[in-house]
């Protein structure tokens, strides 16, 4: 009927109150489906997805017995590939403020079905960002000692406050719209496990949508959005400051803050797109995950590869220019030299033929659109990997009598058993969210179609 | 064959002999030669104007003044010696001036040691000297306050400015935090009484 045809618009056409319940019935059906039933394809999916988180737990629990030996890092590239992925984690996490945040204070409407998966994103990817740092430390077991005796001196230290502070507000974010999704589980789902049905009643918060519920759920929302705009970029920037305040070449950088935060809402809605692509494809949402969104989406991507693109400009160009000493020899080793294939790969997939394939329509269809937008993740995922390690390795004071391996850095298989198991686990917890909590967030897409939930549970208010 | 072994032992007898004898002749000739190699002594004066500081090195030896031996002036620092001037030949009155930089620190009187060396020289073999003079710029030991607010002193040390406004933005974000989940307990109180009034609603 209406199919989110006008979706972007001010135009809602006035329906019948009839009208309304009929469209919030059939919503809710299409979207409690994927919660009644999971089919051979999703537990396959999920099953392959535990197997990877276990093989990344049986490597850590090798690193545990052994110590970080078992990695390849050692003096020089004492950071590898955990800290590439923790800002990779960190980066695709920003996109829960970008699109639910942003797009709603600026007044945007088509953005809302699609919250509730930026949303679980950014939890997902927070919350493992915050492991897998846990995973980098020699002595896991002395991580309370970082809030115990740790100086607000130093970067590190912002790091895991803004961290924690943004995992707990992300939460929220993910939590407060899911209220009136939660009890609909609750009501609806009623041929669930005792246990299930038992999370559901808890979750809900004695949830029933009278207006005063609405109201305060609307506001924490609003506080929420506001809140978060600033700590996503905070924790972006002082992850940023981790490398910047370090004196590296490549790192020396006063440009590294928005440049990171830049090439976050790039790899962050490159993800949401590719997660829209799939759920509408396994879960069947496409009345509600539309073309409309996907262009929308297009545009988005395009736009925040050509603000990542100025940043690559001003990090590289500038000090290309130069060539001086230690960071001339490490821009050639990316140019031309050893990481060259690497970083032109990344250069020119992740962000030079995105922006340029995505400025036709056709490329804005969801296949097109979704096969790019992975490019473009793969391609963010190395990046990071670009920013850290080549560095590690083109220190200022030459590396001199230590052993001819320490000059070099590739992962170990317990290293990349680990990071796989957490990339497996970021799409465990999306994968099982989207099993047991609407992935659409039903009432902002009702609003989205000028029918107000509120308005249509208390009629004589 | 055994004509031919019997050569061969003779032979390597020879050369055995031929090599002592040799070392005997040649060992005390060695020494000989070595004693050949003269000694030098350097003596250093300074002279100062306006705008430069002059060392001059005076080189003697048993023969009077040596004329054409490079001298090397250093001066002692903490660790090493630090080579100063550029490396000048004595002139026919066996001195070489060298000129020495105006701004070097000193010790805490302004002390400066200064050494003059011969090195390697084929006739003097190595020679050489050291003098004080207070020419330093006299060291100033700053006291190191280790009770001081700074970016690298201990967690508790930690520069007032950060303490205050790190404080503060962890006061107000939290705050807001906390303010959030007091309204879903809110929500929860609502949900409670609505259904109390209302009855249960689906």
């Amino acid at each position: 009927m209406l199919q989110n045809a006008h979706a972007g618009s001010e135009y809602h056409p006035v329906l019948t109150e009839d009208e309304q319940r009929q469209y919030r019935l059939e919503i809710r059906e299409a979207i409690l489906r994927p919660l009644r039933h999971t089919g051979l394809m999703g537990k396959l999916w999920i099953g392959l997805l535990v197997v990877v988180l276990l093989v990344g737990c049986y490597a850590y629990s090798i690193q545990l017995r052994n110590g970080l030996k078992v990695t390849a890092m050692r003096d020089y590239a004492s950071w590898g590939l955990y800290i590439s992925n923790f800002v990779f984690f960190v980066a695709i996490s920003l996109v829960g403020a970008l699109i639910s945040s942003v797009l709603r204070l600026t007044n945007f409407d088509w953005y809302r079905p699609i919250t509730r998966i930026a949303e679980i994103i950014a939890v997902a990817a927070i919350l493992f960002a915050g492991i897998i740092i846990i995973v980098d430390m020699g002595r896991p077991d002395r991580v309370l000692n970082l809030f115990i005796h740790g100086r607000i001196q130093s970067p590190i230290i912002w790091d895991v406050i803004v961290v924690s502070t943004y995992l707990v507000t992300s939460v929220l974010f993910l939590y407060t719209p899911l209220l009136p999704g939660i009890a609909l589980c609750r009501d609806k789902l009623t041929e669930k496990p005792k246990w299930q049905r038992w999370m559901y009643r808890v979750l809900a918060l004695g949830w029933n949508g009278n207006r005063q519920q609405w109201k305060i759920m609307k506001r924490s929302i609003a506080i929420i959005c506001i809140l978060i705009i600033p700590l996503a970029i905070s924790i972006h920037t002082v992850t940023a400051w981790l490398f910047a305040t370090t004196l590296r070449p490549g790192w020396d950088s006063t440009n590294f803050g928005p440049y990171f935060v830049a090439g976050a809402f790039q790899a962050g809605t490159a993800c949401v797109i590719i997660a829209m692509f799939v759920f509408r494809k396994a879960y069947n949402l496409q009345k509600y995950l539309t073309d409309v969104h996907f262009n929308y989406m297009g545009k988005l991507l395009v736009f925040l590869c050509l603000i990542y693109a100025y940043f690559n400009l001003n990090e590289y160009l500038v000090p290309a220019y130069k060539m001086r000493g230690a960071e001339g020899k490490l821009l050639n080793d990316l140019f031309t030299g050893h990481y060259a294939p690497l970083y032109w790969s990344v250069q020119i997939f992740g962000m030079a033929l995105p922006a340029v394939l995505l400025l036709w329509k056709r490329a804005r269809k969801p296949v097109p659109l979704a096969t790019i937008a992975l490019l473009v993740v793969v391609a963010a995922w190395f990046k990071r990997y670009l920013i850290v390690t080549p560095i590690m390795l083109h220190p200022y004071t030459p590396i001199q009598n230590v052993p001819a391996n320490w000059a070099i850095y590739f992962p170990t298989w317990i290293e990349i058993a680990i990071v796989s198991g957490s990339l497996a686990g970021v799409l465990l917890l999306i994968t099982l969210f989207s099993k047991f909590f609407p992935i659409i967030s039903i009432w902002e897409t009702l609003e989205n179609e000028g029918i107000e939930l509120e308005k249509l549970d208390n009629p004589k208010s | 064959m055994a004509c031919k072994r019997t050569n061969n032992v003779f032979s390597l007898k020879m050369n055995v002999a031929t090599f002592i004898l040799l070392f005997i002749t040649l060992w005390p000739l060695s020494n000989l030669l070595a004693q050949e190699k003269k000694t030098a002594a350097i003596t250093l004066s300074f002279s100062q104007t306006d705008s430069t500081k002059t060392c001059k090195a005076t080189v003697l030896s048993d023969s009077g003044r040596v004329k054409g031996t490079e001298v090397h002036l250093y001066v002692k620092r903490s660790f090493s010696l630090l080579p100063v001037g550029k490396v000048v030949e004595t002139d026919e009155n066996g001195e070489a001036n060298i000129d020495v930089p105006m701004d070097l620190p000193g010790d805490k009187n302004g002390m400066l040691v200064i050494i003059a060396k011969i090195e390697k020289d084929e006739t003097y073999g190595d020679a050489e000297t050291q003098s004080e003079v207070k020419w330093g710029a006299a060291l100033k030991n700053e006291p190191f306050h280790w009770g001081d607010r700074s970016l690298s002193a201990s967690r508790e040390k930690a520069p007032m400015f950060l303490v205050v406004a790190s404080t503060s933005i962890i006061v107000i974000i939290w705050g807001t935090i906390f303010y959030v989940i007091f309204q879903l307990v809110r929500i929860n109180k609502s949900g409670r009484l609505f259904k109390k009034l209302h009855g249960s609603r689906s």
